[in-house]
């Protein structure tokens, strides 16, 4: 299930934050590739995806870092 | 800004809301509970394929959703107003219209709090993302007051059409009102404030705020298109339509009005 939705996680944050060398492993946060107002963007595209609400908390935010946690966390379930 | 006579009205006014509304046991289901005007589908294939029922129910959620989020707005104006009453660097006048100014938005935040317990279902997830990274310009007094404004300039904007819509319920309509009566005066000093502040710093932190405001203010609107309201409406695959709604024409219009009213009295700042 999970890996139709990687291209299209990948490519749409490559889109938005500008970076072409994006990686499944690069840290969206660290490298400052997404802020608060993209992470917002990105949940409401994620939930489109898997037809599901979700809840942005304090811990669960951690799991929008990578490309690669996006889709453990939110396409496995 | 004449702080003493807006914290002088602020005083007069501190007896409101607690016991101001006499809650209905329940609000009619047939009437929109929401105006029509406001439903962030307006315009778009989303609304053309919901049936009347359908948009009844979305207008309940979208008014909840609201409601919500001035439930959520609320709480950090509390906590960013808290962290700095009492400051070297805040003038004794704003730190006395502070006292006030929190003391109603935390009567505020009770009223919609209430509303949304009551007939809502509960208030609604925060979809105000607070993660800070380098592109962020979250910090700083221009920033945290940038955010209140707007955001009051938002509400406000909103409250009174929904104070005004003769097609709502009552509570719904007196809520509203309530809330706009204690904002005028929150933002004279929100204005004026801000002003001051942004006035102090370097030309390139000015447009950097700006920027940021304005993005801030794209994702104020946008917390209230979202999946769950759809889901709500029975709306087939609601977190699609929400995404679906985001996209259309007809929201980036209505979008980017509403962004340009909420800047209005950050753009006088700079003036």
């Amino acid at each position: 299930m999970s890996d139709p939705y990687r291209p299209e996680v990948r490519a749409w944050l490559a889109a938005r934050s500008g970076e072409q060398q994006l990686t499944d492993s690069t840290d969206l946060f660290a490298e400052g590739l997404i802020d608060s107002f993209d992470l917002q963007e990105l949940v409401s595209v994620i939930e489109s995806m898997i037809g599901a609400e979700i809840i942005l908390d304090d811990d669960n935010v951690h799991s929008f870092r990578t490309v690669d946690s996006i889709v453990r966390v939110w396409f496995r379930r | 800004m004449r702080l003493g006579n807006l914290t002088t009205v602020s005083r007069d006014a501190s007896k409101r809301v607690w016991d101001q509304f006499d809650w209905p046991a329940s609000i009619p289901l047939d009437m929109p509970w929401y105006s029509y005007d406001l439903l962030s589908c307006l315009g778009t294939n989303v609304i053309a394929a919901m049936s009347p029922d359908q948009i009844l129910a979305l207008s309940r959620a979208e008014l909840n959703g609201f409601f919500s989020l001035n439930v959520h707005g609320i709480r950090l104006l509390l906590e960013g107003i808290a962290q700095r009453l009492h400051r070297p660097e805040t003038p004794d006048d704003v730190s006395e219209y502070l006292h006030h100014l929190l003391d109603e938005e935390n009567r505020h935040m009770w009223m919609f709090a209430a509303f949304c317990r009551r007939y809502g279902g509960g208030i609604a997830p925060n979809r105000m993302s607070k993660l800070a990274t380098p592109s962020d310009a979250w910090g700083g007094d221009e920033s945290f007051f940038g955010r209140v404004l707007v955001f009051e300039r938002f509400v406000d904007r909103s409250n009174k059409i929904l104070a005004e819509d003769e097609t709502l319920p009552q509570i719904v309509r007196e809520v509203n009102a309530a809330h706009r009566a204690d904002e005028a005066r929150h933002l004279v000093f929100g204005e004026g404030y801000f002003g001051a502040l942004l006035s102090r710093v370097a030309p390139e932190r000015r447009q950097e705020v700006i920027q940021y405001l304005g993005r801030y203010c794209e994702s104020i609107v946008k917390s209230l298109c979202v999946g769950r309201s759809f889901e709500s409406a029975e709306v087939v695959a609601p977190y699609v339509a929400a995404r679906s709604v985001l996209a259309s024409e007809a929201y980036a219009e209505r979008l980017a009005a509403t962004v340009a009213d909420m800047m209005k009295p950050v753009l006088r700042s700079t003036r």
